[in-house]
C-alpha cells in the first residue's frame, strides 16, 4: 500500500500548479482586495442593502459563496487534470522509466484517478476553509463601516464555520462521486489521444447520440441524449442545497445530509463507478501494449 | 584504438602485466594483488577473464587465494617467476633476436656497449 | 588445465534469459525472425546490431515492453505478463528513458524507497559522492551527463539479477562513459548478476563481453562466448604475393584499405593462414562489419 501512497503523491508532486498555487494566488488577490480596500476607506458593503439581517448571515452567504465557487474552480481544474496526467508520462520519455519500475499499469492509472478525488479536492477544501475564515474578517470589515449592523459573535460564527465546513465535504464529496465516472472517461481518452482527451470526450457522446437519432426511433432525443441530460443534472444536490441551506435559519446538517443522501440514486451511482472502473481497466490495457 | 595487442589472448596480456608488477616488485611477496574487481573496472575487461588471468598464475604457484581477503603473491614466487620468464625468454624470444642482430648485420658487443637505446625505438 | 573457477561453470544454473521462436510483426512487417536464444547467469552479454535491426525490439520483448510470439522467459517468467513483478529482480536503462523530470533528486530517492521493494537509497546516496549531483537539485535543471549518473547510480543501487543497458551513453561525452563502465565494473558486477548492454560504441566494450550475439535484419548471425571467437575467427593482413592463396582459402570478408588486403576467415586453421601474411583476432568491430554485410564479398563464399 505505501506503494500506491508514493505514487499519488507523485501526482501531488507532479501537478499541484492548479491546485496549490491557484488557490493561492487566487486567495492572495481575494484578500489583498478586500483589505486594501478597506484599509483606504473604500470598501463597500452598502449594496447588501436591507437584505441582510446581520452579520451573521452577511458571514455565512460569504462562505456558501465562496464554497459554490471554489467546487466550480475544482471541477474545471480537475477535468484538465485528469486530461493532462493520464498521458503526461508520454512526454519527455517518461514512459520508460515508470516501465522500469515495478508498478503495474493499471496500479499507476488508478493512483491518478484516485489522487483527483482525494488530493486535489482536499487542497480545494483547504481553500474553501480559509475562504470562510476570512469572511469572518470581512464581516468584522462590514461591521466596522456599519456599525448599526452588530459584529458578529465569534461562537455563533464559529458554530456557523464549522456546520458550513461539514456541509461542504458532503456536498463536495456526493458530487465528486456522481461526476466520477466521467471524469474517470476523459482520464481513459487521455491514455490513448492525450490532450485531446477534452474535446474527444464531449465529440465521442455527441457522435453517438447522433447516430442513435438517425437510426433509431428512441425517445425525444434518444436514449443516450436522456441519460446524458439526467446526469448532468444536479437536482438532487441543488435542491438540497436550497432547501437546507439558503434559509433564515441555521444550518440544520442531519437534515441537509438527509435530503442529499435520499435524492441520489444510488444504482446510478454505483453503475457510474463501475463504469469508472472498466474503462480505467481498458486504459490500462492500452497502455500495457505502448511504449509512447 | 585499444590497449591490447591482437595476437595475444586478452588474459595472457593481464597475467603479463601481473607478472610484471611482481617482478619489478611493485607487490612484494606476501602482498595483496589488486582484486578481480578492482582490476577489471581498471582495464574495463570482463571480470571472467581478469579471474582467467590470475587462475593461470596460481595453477604455476605464482599467486595464492586467500579465502575473504583476495590474491596474495606466494612466498618464493618471484624467483619463481623470474625463472619462468627466463625459460620463456631463452627458448623463444632470443633465438629470433639473435637471428634478427645477424640479420641486420650488427655486430653484437658493440650493441651491449652502448649505453641506452637511442630515443625513438619501441 | 586446472579446475575451472566456478563462474564459468554455468552449465546446470538455470538461464537468466530463455527465448524460442522469439517472433515479433509491426503490422504486416516481419522484424524479429524466430530468435533462440539463451543467457546464462553471471555473463556480460553484448547485442550488436545495426539501427533497425531489431536490437531494441528483441530487448523490449526480454522486457516485457511489448508484446511477441513465441516462448519468452526472464528470471522464469513471462515478462509481457508479469511486467511489474519483473521489474522487482530486473533493472534497465534506455537510452531514452529519463527520469522524472518534475521531481528533486531526494525526492525521487524517497518514491523509489515506497514503490522498489530492492532500492537501497543510502547505497544510491554513496554513488552520487563524487558528482556533482546535488540531492536538492531539481532533476530538470541536470546536465546530461548528470542525469546519466544519477540514474546510473538509481539502477545501480536495486539489488537486480539483471541489468539491460541500451545504449546507455549515447550522447554523453568520454568521461561520463568511462566513469559509466568503470563504476558498473567496480561497485555491481558479481558473480550473481548478468548484464546485457546494447550499444554502437563496440570498441568500449569489446573487453568488458563475455558474450555476444550479432543481430542482422531481425536474425541472430552470431551468438557465442568471446574466447571462441578468437579460436573460430582469424584476421590476416595479406602479403601482395599471398593474395590468391589466400583467397582460396575461402575469406568471408575481404577489404583493401592503403595498398593492405585485410581478410576475415572463419574456421580457418590458423597455421594455414600464418605463411600468407599477418594473423590476429579479428576486433569485434571488424568482426561486426565482416558479418553485417549484406552480400558476401566473393560470390562463391557460403553463410
Amino acid at each position: 500500500m505505501k506503494s500506491f501512497v508514493a505514487l499519488v503523491k507523485r501526482e501531488y508532486l507532479e501537478h499541484r500548479g492548479a491546485f496549490l498555487y491557484g488557490p493561492l494566488i487566487i486567495i492572495g488577490l481575494l484578500v489583498a482586495g478586500t483589505v486594501m480596500p478597506f484599509l483606504v476607506g473604500r470598501f463597500r458593503a452598502d449594496y447588501f442593502g436591507d437584505q441582510i439581517e446581520g452579520t451573521l448571515k452577511f458571514y455565512e452567504v460569504a462562505f456558501i459563496a465562496a464554497i459554490g465557487g471554489w467546487t466550480i474552480y475544482l471541477i474545471i481544474t480537475l477535468f484538465f487534470y485528469y486530461a493532462d496526467a493520464f498521458s503526461a508520462d508520454k512526454r519527455n520519455n517518461a514512459m520508460l522509466f515508470w516501465k522500469s519500475m515495478p508498478v503495474s499499469d493499471l496500479k499507476i492509472l488508478s493512483s491518478k484517478m484516485t489522487a483527483g478525488l482525494t488530493v486535489f479536492p482536499a487542497l480545494v477544501f483547504a481553500a474553501m476553509l480559509f475562504s470562510g475564515a476570512w469572511a469572518y474578517v470581512m464581516a468584522l470589515m462590514v461591521h466596522a463601516q456599519f456599525p448599526l449592523f452588530a459584529a458578529p459573535d465569534f461562537l455563533a460564527a464559529f458554530n456557523s464555520f464549522w456546520r458550513l465546513g461539514l456541509v461542504a465535504i458532503v456536498f463536495l464529496a456526493l458530487v465528486l462521486l456522481w461526476i466520477a465516472p466521467l471524469l474517470a472517461w476523459v482520464g481513459a481518452l487521455s491514455t490513448v489521444v492525450g490532450r485531446w482527451a477534452m474535446p474527444l470526450a464531449a465529440l465521442i457522446p455527441a457522435i453517438l447520440v447522433l447516430l442513435e437519432n438517425v437510426f433509431f426511433k428512441g425517445p425525444d432525443g434518444g436514449v443516450i441524449f436522456n441519460y446524458l441530460r439526467y446526469r448532468a443534472d444536479f437536482a438532487w444536490a441543488s435542491n438540497a442545497v436550497r432547501n437546507q441551506i439558503l434559509t433564515l435559519g441555521p444550518v440544520d446538517m442531519v437534515r441537509f445530509t438527509a435530503d442529499l443522501l435520499s435524492h441520489v440514486n444510488w444504482v446510478q451511482m454505483v453503475a457510474g463507478w463501475a463504469f469508472a472502473v472498466v474503462v480505467i481497466v481498458l486504459a490500462s490495457e492500452y497502455r500495457r501494449r505502448t511504449l509512447d | 584504438m585499444n590497449q591490447w595487442n591482437e595476437t595475444q589472448p586478452i588474459f595472457i596480456q593481464i597475467r603479463q602485466r601481473i607478472s610484471q608488477m611482481i617482478l619489478r616488485q611493485e607487490v612484494k611477496e606476501g602482498e595483496a594483488l589488486p582484486s578481480v574487481r578492482q582490476i577489471s573496472a581498471d582495464l574495463s575487461v570482463n571480470p571472467l577473464t581478469v579471474t582467467k588471468a590470475y587462475q593461470s598464475l596460481v595453477d604455476t604457484g605464482i599467486v595464492e587465494t586467500r579465502r575473504g581477503l583476495g590474491m596474495f603473491v606466494q612466498e618464493g614466487a618471484r624467483p619463481k617467476l623470474l625463472a619462468q620468464e627466463r625459460e620463456k625468454f631463452l627458448t623463444e624470444e632470443w633465438p629470433r633476436i639473435k637471428a634478427q642482430i645477424k640479420a641486420l648485420e650488427l655486430n653484437i658487443d658493440e650493441l651491449l656497449k652502448q649505453e641506452e637505446p637511442k630515443a625513438g625505438a619501441q | 588445465m586446472s579446475n575451472a573457477v566456478t563462474t564459468i561453470e554455468t552449465a546446470s544454473a538455470e538461464p537468466i534469459v530463455h527465448a524460442r521462436g522469439l517472433r515479433k510483426h509491426f503490422g504486416k512487417t516481419e522484424v524479429l525472425h524466430g530468435l533462440d536464444f539463451d543467457i546464462p547467469p553471471g555473463r556480460i552479454y553484448g547485442l550488436i546490431g545495426h539501427n533497425g535491426a531489431g536490437k531494441t525490439t528483441t530487448l523490449n520483448a526480454l522486457l516485457g515492453l511489448t508484446s511477441a510470439e513465441g516462448t519468452i522467459r526472464v528470471l522464469g517468467k513471462d515478462p509481457f505478463a508479469h511486467r511489474a513483478e519483473l521489474m522487482e529482480n530486473v533493472a534497465f536503462i534506455s537510452d531514452v528513458a529519463s527520469l522524472p523530470r518534475f521531481l528533486r533528486v531526494r525526492e525521487l530517492f524517497a518514491l523509489l524507497t515506497n514503490i522498489h521493494p530492492n532500492f537501497d537509497q543510502q547505497k544510491a546516496r554513496t554513488f552520487l559522492e563524487g558528482t556533482d549531483v546535488k540531492m536538492e537539485a531539481k532533476i530538470k535543471q541536470l546536465s546530461k551527463g548528470m542525469i546519466a549518473q544519477l540514474h546510473l547510480a538509481v539502477v545501480m543501487a536495486i539489488d537486480a539479477k539483471l541489468l539491460v543497458l541500451d545504449e546507455p551513453t549515447l550522447g554523453l561525452d568520454i568521461t561520463y562513459r568511462k566513469r559509466f563502465y568503470r563504476r558498473l565494473l567496480e561497485d555491481y558486477m558479481t558473480e550473481e548478476r548478468t548484464l546485457l548492454i546494447t550499444t554502437h560504441q563496440v570498441d568500449e566494450i569489446e573487453f568488458m563481453l563475455s558474450d555476444i550475439m550479432f543481430i542482422r535484419d531481425g536474425d541472430l548471425v552470431l551468438h557465442m562466448q568471446m574466447e571462441t571467437v578468437s579460436g573460430k575467427y582469424a584476421q590476416l593482413i595479406v602479403g601482395p604475393d599471398h593474395l590468391e592463396a589466400a583467397r582460396a582459402l575461402r575469406p568471408i570478408y575481404e577489404e583493401t584499405r592503403f595498398g593492405q588486403t585485410a581478410m576475415v576467415f572463419d574456421g580457418v586453421d590458423r597455421s594455414e593462414l600464418e605463411a600468407l601474411g599477418q594473423v590476429s583476432t579479428p576486433t569485434l568491430s571488424d568482426l561486426f562489419v565482416a558479418l553485417m554485410q549484406r552480400t558476401p564479398s566473393n560470390s562463391g563464399a557460403g553463410q
